[in-house]
Order: structure tokens, then C-alpha cells, then sequence
């Protein structure tokens, strides 16, 4: 409502040349309209600009048009297709979100078991001191001659490895003490063979020398 | 929702159509397409630019309409909802596409003048003054924000009210008011900047 006989807003006044003012508001844009013709412009260029705009209406598609649009709807939403209704449609979300969260958890703890596994070795593993720590006692040089025996030869073979982590492999007799074995991401076991002697302990080979990769007791890859 | 009687009414309303449709009945959608696919295409046209992508957009819209009528139950009418999700899909399609600003001075050139080829003289003059008033204007019309444009052609295409627009942009009637203020005056700024 609009106080009496105050100047309308440009607002009211467009939406009195839309016809959109109720009637009281209308008699009164009209009054003022009266004892302010300046404002008559105004009204005119608006009712103009939309008669202008509806003239320019584009023209109606071919008949053939509209037919071809009304079959693609038909064929994506067939009569008898619109959604179910809100409660039935809630509860339906409400089911598929239940079934969704079961499924997810389900999943996590059937893969929990992996994921544990592999569990990114902390600090300490990438160093090898574990390792080296779990690893069976060298022989004494009066225990005999032999290459430690954390893998056989021929138990496995490297396939790849990055030429820059060369010096990182420990090859060749044993050493006491620590060393820096090669990261779990720089060699990729493919086959482990149990050593026929003992089946804990594995050597690497790369061509005829023999290799210390890894060994905590129980054959597990790096 | 109505229950549909069958066979449908001699003059059912939206939601009895509605209701047949979802019965079954093939020839409710025919009669709701026949209601509003011209202020649906008048719309969708006026945000597109061209006979093509307009037409693409009220299948889209009438088929999400339909797939989602539990959007409107209740609140709205089919027509204002279907109108909600057509000038939507428009607008999304526009912006995908890139509205063809050129389209209309390439359409001036092709397709009105093969359209102009069809009619005699003196409707090819009107034609292509239309064409060429709708170039203008669909300039003019590019000039305004997403949701002046989209309020200003629900209005003066759609034909909808104030309380109709205001319910499909889901906003007030004051908001539409300033909305359908502000880009009349854009409009005609930029009418008579070229006009001069």
C-alpha cells in the first residue's frame, strides 16, 4: 500500500503499466499521475519498450518440430513414468541411503585386512633397522664361509629397478652392522620361492651376485 | 496428487492430467504439451536465441518436470514449475553451448532471409524488420544479469504475473518489481543508445 498521494517508487510505476497494482494502489498512481504529467513519459517509453518486446515474438516452430520434441519426451518419460510421490519417494531415499552407508562399511571392513598389510612402513622400517635387527645372526668367521642367507640364489630375480638406486642394494657378503636397504617402492617382488633349507630366508640375485633385499622372518615383501 | 478418472475429463485440469499421465494415459502429455509449449518455446527461445537450442530446451524441461513432479506438488502450479525448470535448462544450455550472440545478425542473414524468400513482399519487409527488431532486442536482452533476464522474459513472454515469476524464481514480489524495474531501464538504455 502505498502512503496518500506520495510520489510512487519507479517500481510501482512499472508495475502499474503491468497492470500488477491492486486496485487502491492503482487509483493512486493515477492521482498522482494526474497532477504530475511530466511522468506520463515515463509510463509511455515503459508500456512501449513492452509492446515493442511481444511484438517481436519469434515466430512458431514447424508443426513437424513440435511433433519430433513431443516424441523425444514421450520416449524419455513414458505415461506412467513421473517420480513417486514425496512419501513414498523419501522413504525410497531414505532406503537407498541405509543400503548405501551398509555397503560402504561392509566394504571397509572386508578391505581393512589389506589395507593393515600394507600399511606404509614407518621411519624406522625404511631404515632397515627392523630388518637388519630380525634378520638370522651372520654365521662367525669360524662358522664357515657362505653368503648370508637371507635369500637363496635363484629364489628370485629382479625385474626393474632404477639405476640410481644401484648403490642403494646391498650385494654381496655379509655386513654387520646397519645398512640401508632399498625402499618397499623400488623393487617389486614378483615370485618368492621358499628356499629349500629354509623357507624364512630369501636372497635376491641380480645376474650371478648374489643380493640382500630383505628379510624379517617371514618372507614378507618390503 | 488427483486420481485419474478414466477416461480423463473433457476439460481436466493440469493435475488431472498429471494424474492420467502417470496412469498410463499417452494422450495427458500430448495436452499438457499442447498448453504450454509455446510459452515454455517463447521462453526458452528469447534465453537461446535460436529455433534449435530453444526447442532442446523445453524437451529437457518438460521431461525434467515430469520426472521430478514431486518439486511442485503442493506448491506451485504445473505452469509456473514447468516454466522454472524450462527457463533453467535454458539458461544451463546457454551456458554450455555459448548463447549465439551472432546467431541473431547470422540469422538476419540466413535463416529469416531463406524464411523472408517464402513470403511475398510485403511480409518479407515486415520479416525482416522483425528479424531484425528481435536482433536488437536479443542484444539488448544479452546486456542484463542472469536472473533480470530471466524474470523479464517470464514476464513478458511467459505472460506470467508477478506472484507467478515471483514463485518460479522463488522470491518475492518486491524482489521481481526491482528486478523487472532495473532491466527495463537496461533495456531501454541500450535501445535508445543505439537508436541514436
Amino acid at each position: 500500500m502505498m502512503p496518500n498521494r506520495s510520489k510512487p517508487s519507479p517500481e510501482q510505476l512499472a508495475a502499474y503499466v503491468d497492470g500488477e497494482l491492486a486496485s487502491a494502489d492503482r487509483h493512486q498512481v493515477e492521482a498522482w499521475l494526474a497532477e504530475h504529467p511530466e511522468a506520463e513519459a515515463e509510463v509511455v517509453a515503459d508500456r512501449h519498450l513492452l509492446q515493442v518486446w511481444r511484438d517481436s515474438q519469434p515466430p512458431d516452430p514447424a508443426p513437424e518440430a513440435w511433433a519430433r520434441t513431443l516424441q523425444r519426451i514421450a520416449a524419455a518419460v513414458p505415461p506412467g513414468g513421473p517420480a513417486p510421490r514425496n512419501g513414498r519417494r523419501w522413504t525410497v531415499r531414505f532406503v537407498a541411503g541405509l543400503l548405501t552407508a551398509a555397503a560402504v562399511l561392509g566394504g571397509w571392513l572386508l578391505a581393512r585386512p589389506y589395507f593393515l598389510r600394507h600399511t606404509p612402513p614407518t621411519p624406522e622400517e625404511r631404515s632397515g633397522k627392523d630388518v637388519v635387527k630380525n634378520l638370522p645372526k651372520a654365521p662367525a668367521e669360524d662358522e664357515g664361509d657362505g653368503p648370508f642367507p637371507v635369500v637363496a640364489p635363484g629364489e628370485v630375480n629382479i625385474i626393474s629397478m632404477e639405476a640410481g638406486d644401484a648403490d642403494a642394494v646391498v650385494t654381496g657378503h655379509p655386513i654387520m652392522g646397519e645398512f640401508e636397504f632399498a625402499q618397499p617402492t623400488d623393487i617389486e617382488v614378483l615370485d618368492v620361492q621358499p628356499h629349500e633349507a629354509d623357507g624364512a630366508r630369501a636372497r635376491l640375485e641380480q645376474g650371478s651376485v648374489p643380493m640382500i633385499v630383505f628379510s624379517n622372518g617371514d618372507n614378507r615383501a618390503p | 496428487m488427483t486420481a485419474c478418472t478414466a477416461p480423463c475429463p473433457s476439460a481436466p485440469s493440469d493435475e488431472q492430467l498429471l494424474a492420467c499421465f502417470a496412469a498410463g494415459q499417452r494422450q495427458a502429455l500430448d495436452e499438457l504439451f499442447g498448453r504450454y509449449r509455446q510459452p515454455a518455446y517463447r521462453v526458452a527461445f528469447r534465453l537461446l536465441g535460436n529455433e534449435a537450442d530453444a526447442l532442446d530446451a523445453v524437451q529437457e524441461g518438460f521431461v525434467k518436470a515430469l520426472t521430478h513432479l514431486s518439486g511442485f506438488q503442493g506448491r506451485s502450479s504445473f505452469k509456473t514449475w514447468l516454466l522454472r525448470v524450462v527457463s533453467n535448462a535454458a539458461l544451463d544450455l546457454g551456458r554450455q553451448r555459448g548463447r549465439r550472440e551472432t546467431l541473431s545478425l547470422d540469422s538476419a542473414v540466413n535463416g529469416e532471409v531463406a524464411q523472408a524468400q517464402l513470403l511475398t513482399a510485403d511480409e518479407a519487409g515486415l520479416g525482416l524488420e522483425r528479424a531484425d527488431l528481435r536482433s536488437l532486442l536479443d542484444r539488448a536482452l544479452a546486456s542484463l544479469s542472469d536472473v533480470q533476464r530471466q524474470t523479464f522474459v517470464l514476464y513478458a513472454d511467459a505472460g506470467l504475473s508477478y506472484r507467478e515469476v515471483a514463485d518460479v524464481m522463488g522470491t518475492s514480489i518486491g524482489t521481481v518489481m526491482s528486478r523487472l524495474y532495473y532491466a527495463r531501464q537496461k533495456l531501454r538504455a541500450f535501445l535508445s543508445e543505439r537508436k541514436s
